[in-house]
C-alpha cells in the first residue's frame, strides 16, 4: 500500500525518518531516484538514515514502479521518496488513485541556482519545467499538498500554484 | 500536557531547540536553560520553569552530562520541590525527538525502552568503502 509519495530532494533524512515514518506508521521506504540508484555511497548513507525497524530500498524510478507493483508491496505501508516533481508525476501516472497522500517536502534548493527558478515556499523552489510538472501532478492528484513534517502547516499545491 | 526542559552547560540547549524545530517542525512545550552563560541566571530560570508547571503536566528533563553540575542542580531542585520528574542525562538528539514525538502514554517502561533504543543510535562507522546490499527479497 502506498501511504504516501513525497517529493524530497534530500530523500531520506531526519524529517522523514523521525516524523513521517511515525505519523504514517510506515514499514518501508522506497527511494525512487535514478541518480541515487547509481551511486553506492549515496545508497549507503540513505540506508543509514532510515530507522532500523523500517525496510529501505533504493531503485531507479522505473525499477521502483516495478517493485511497487509486486503484490507483496500491498501488504506493506510504504512511502515513496522522489527527488523531483517530474519523478512524482511518473509514479503518479503508474498508480492512478492508489496513492493515499501526495506530499511536497523539499525541492529545488540543492540543485544549482538559476535565475528562472521560482520560490514557491520556504522549502520549495522550482524551474518552469518543474512548475508545469506540478500542474500535471495536481491534475492527477488534486489533493497534492506542501508539508514539511506532519506538525507543520499543510498547503494545497493548487492554492500555492494559484498564488504564483 | 507533556513538558520538556533541556538544560545544558552553555548554549547546547538552544542549539538543540533549533535542531528540533528544523526536524520536528514544532518546539511546543519545550523550555531550555543554557546554564552558566553570561546573560542567564540558572536558579531563576529553573524556578520560573517550575512556576509554570501545572498539576497534570508530565515532566521530562534532558541534561547534557550525568555527572555534571546541571544534572545535579536539576535533580536536587526537583527533589526538594517534591515534583515528580523523569530526568534523562547525557541525552542525544534521537531520545529528545522520541520523547517529543511519542504519542500515547509515556509509562516508565515505555521511556526505558525508548532510552535503550536511542542509546543504540550512538554508532561508530570506520569508513573505508561503500557497502550496499539491495535485495528485494530482504525488502519484502
Amino acid at each position: 500500500m502506498i501511504k504516501a509519495v513525497r517529493i524530497d530532494e534530500r530523500l531520506i533524512h531526519g524529517q522523514v525518518a523521525m516524523t513521517w515514518t511515525k505519523a504514517l506508521n510506515l514499514t518501508g521506504l522506497v527511494v525512487a531516484s535514478d541518480e541515487a540508484a547509481g551511486n553506492d555511497i549515496q545508497k549507503m548513507t540513505l540506508k543509514m538514515a532510515a530507522p532500523s525497524h523500517v525496510k529501505t530500498i533504493i531503485k531507479t524510478v522505473d525499477d521502483a514502479i516495478q517493485l511497487l507493483q509486486d503484490p507483496r508491496a500491498s501488504k506493506m505501508k510504504l512511502m515513496v521518496l522522489v527527488p523531483t516533481v517530474k519523478d512524482a508525476v511518473k509514479v503518479a501516472k503508474a498508480f492512478p488513485d492508489q496513492i493515499e497522500m501526495m506530499n511536497v517536502g523539499n525541492a529545488g534548493k540543492m540543485t544549482p541556482p538559476s535565475p528562472d527558478k521560482k520560490m514557491l515556499t520556504k522549502e520549495v523552489m522550482l524551474t518552469p519545467d518543474e512548475i508545469e510538472a506540478l500542474k500535471k501532478l495536481v491534475e492527477l492528484y488534486p489533493d497534492t499538498s506542501f508539508q514539511g513534517t506532519p506538525a507543520m502547516e499543510k498547503r494545497l499545491a493548487k492554492s500555492v500554484l494559484n498564488d504564483l | 500536557m507533556k513538558r520538556i526542559l533541556i538544560a545544558t552547560h552553555g548554549r547546547l540547549a538552544n542549539g538543540m531547540l533549533s535542531s528540533i524545530e528544523l526536524l520536528a517542525g514544532t518546539t511546543k512545550g519545550i523550555a531550555t536553560i543554557n546554564a552558566y552563560t553570561n546573560d542567564t541566571d540558572f536558579d531563576a530560570e529553573l524556578e520560573q520553569f517550575i512556576d509554570s508547571l501545572t498539576a497534570d503536566d508530565q515532566l521530562f528533563i534532558f541534561t547534557d552530562l550525568y555527572g555534571g553540575s546541571v544534572n545535579q542542580k536539576v535533580t536536587k531542585t526537583f527533589l526538594e520541590h517534591k515534583i515528580p520528574v523523569t530526568v534523562i542525562a547525557g541525552f542525544n538528539f534521537p531520545i529528545i525527538l522520541e520523547i517529543l514525538l511519542s504519542r500515547g502514554d509515556l509509562t516508565q517502561e515505555k521511556v526505558t525502552d525508548l532510552v535503550d533504543k536511542c542509546r543504540s543510535e550512538l554508532k561508530v562507522s570506520f569508513l573505508t568503502e561503500a557497502h550496499v546490499t539491495d535485495d528485494e527479497e530482504d525488502f519484502f
